[in-house]
């Protein structure tokens, strides 16, 4: 008996560490972005005041630059606004049409792109009516994530640079459709694949979103770096340069497609 | 244990620091400290190994939460307590007898960065070679060097001011 004890007691520490090894690998290999979004969620309720403090002094080092892009925009926006008034009224489908996509402005007070997940945190949430699945985009309209995690307060987001990113992306003007995804390695590229073989792209071509339940049609994702065309007449793969500066995300659009959940629900049948 | 209060203070600090400063640094994707493992590192000589494995499973599970990592922090953290004493023994053998924390003393600091290269060295390479799970083999060595090099500056700084506020 006083054997067993000793032989306890010299096996509880090895014991203990493996136990704890074991339940840590299990619970890393298990997680899902979503487990993870879900954590960053509970961390911001502890930083995300703080966090949110932080980044109100960092901007007033960036006033200059955001002066800047805003005027930008505004001069595109404008022009736009300007071809749509001088359209012919009665050309609407439906009298009864509604814009289908609401858009909101969120601050973004944690950032990543280091890691092989990368997440942003903004500081809008729950009582801002922000939900999962809305669409976030730069100031310019470019593609830099979707919201996957909401709390009171902040919502969790999912980079564009994170291995389980995957939204639809096509040429701008040739259609040609394709999947983007990340390969880990740096947070300026994405790739474009199971785009068919006898597309053909141009460096330099943009790369737009197509109609998702996530993303609006026809947002700027990134410019095409480099093509290679299929040796075997299966699919090509194109590398693509990011049109948003993952790394300085500051103030960001949020999109919600109204029609989204529908959309959702019907495909997910399928 | 001695010292209690100190080093549930000290916990709280590392881990702050860390969440809130270190891991919105971004200076590269070659230099991401995680400096929060001095913790493991300037635990008291004397502790059990009982203890030093729950105190860093107990971080690494902390740190989980914050960097939303789910059980990557752990994993390391708790391997580096587990080897702590290993590492102990290898780097200062028995000038730490008399210590109570494993800095300055009778312990030299050639044995110390020995001590403390170990464990840090040990804990990157774990976390970052999980994170990348082979991909990206000489980027991953290259983030393991540099980001520890840079932890082990801010331990060396971080025990030193240790060692004044506690003794």
């Amino acid at each position: 008996m006083y054997k067993l004890i000793l032989f306890v007691k010299r096996i509880a520490t090895p014991l203990l560490f493996l136990i704890i090894e074991v339940a840590a690998i299990v619970t890393y290999t298990s997680s899902t972005s979503l487990t993870r979004a879900r954590l960053l969620t509970i961390s911001n309720e502890v930083t995300g005041s703080i966090n949110s403090s932080f980044s109100a002094v960092g901007d007033y080092f960036g006033l200059r630059r955001e002066n800047d892009r805003l005027t930008r925009r505004i001069v595109e926006l404008e022009s736009l606004l300007s071809e749509w008034s001088e359209r012919p009224s009665g050309v609407r489908i439906s009298s009864e049409e509604i814009a289908p996509y609401l858009f909101g402005e969120a601050r973004v007070i944690k950032n990543s792109v280091f890691s092989q997940n990368n997440f942003f945190t903004i500081d809008k949430g729950l009582r801002d009516d922000v939900e999962a699945n809305m669409a976030v985009l730069t100031p310019e309209g470019y593609v830099a994530g979707y919201v996957i995690d909401c709390s009171e307060r902040f919502a969790v987001c999912m980079s564009v640079a994170n291995r389980d990113f995957t939204m639809g992306g096509k040429g701008k003007g040739n259609d040609y459709m394709g999947s983007v995804a990340w390969d880990g390695d740096d947070y300026h590229e994405v790739s474009l694949d199971n785009i068919p073989h006898y597309a053909d792209f141009a460096p330099g071509d943009t790369i737009v979103s197509t109609v998702s339940y996530r993303f609006p049609p026809d947002r700027v994702i990134g410019y095409v770096e480099e093509f290679s065309p299929s040796s075997d007449k299966m699919n090509s793969h194109l590398r693509v340069r990011l049109a948003a500066d993952l790394s300085r995300l500051d103030r960001v659009l949020l999109v919600k497609y109204m029609d989204g959940e529908e959309l959702r629900e019907l495909e997910s049948k399928y | 244990m001695q010292r209690t209060i100190e080093y549930i203070l000290f916990f709280v600090l590392v881990v702050l620091l860390q969440a809130l400063f270190f891991d919105n640094l971004m200076l590269s994707g070659l230099v991401v400290p995680l400096y929060y493992i001095v913790f493991v590192v300037l635990l008291p000589v004397k502790i059990g190994r009982f203890w030093l494995l729950v105190l860093g499973a107990l971080l690494g599970a902390t740190m989980d939460v914050a960097m939303g990592t789910a059980g990557l922090n752990t994993i390391a953290t708790t391997a580096v307590a587990y080897l702590r004493p290993v590492a102990m023994n290898l780097s200062m053998g028995k000038d730490v007898a008399h210590e109570i924390i494993p800095y300055g003393g009778a312990i030299t600091r050639a044995s110390f960065v020995l001590y403390a290269t170990m464990l840090i060295v040990a804990h990157e390479l774990i976390f970052f070679g999980l994170e990348s799970l082979g991909a990206h083999v000489f980027y991953t060595l290259a983030k393991v060097v540099l980001s520890s090099a840079v932890t082990l500056v801010l331990t060396l700084l971080s025990a030193r001011l240790f060692r004044q506020m506690v003794g």
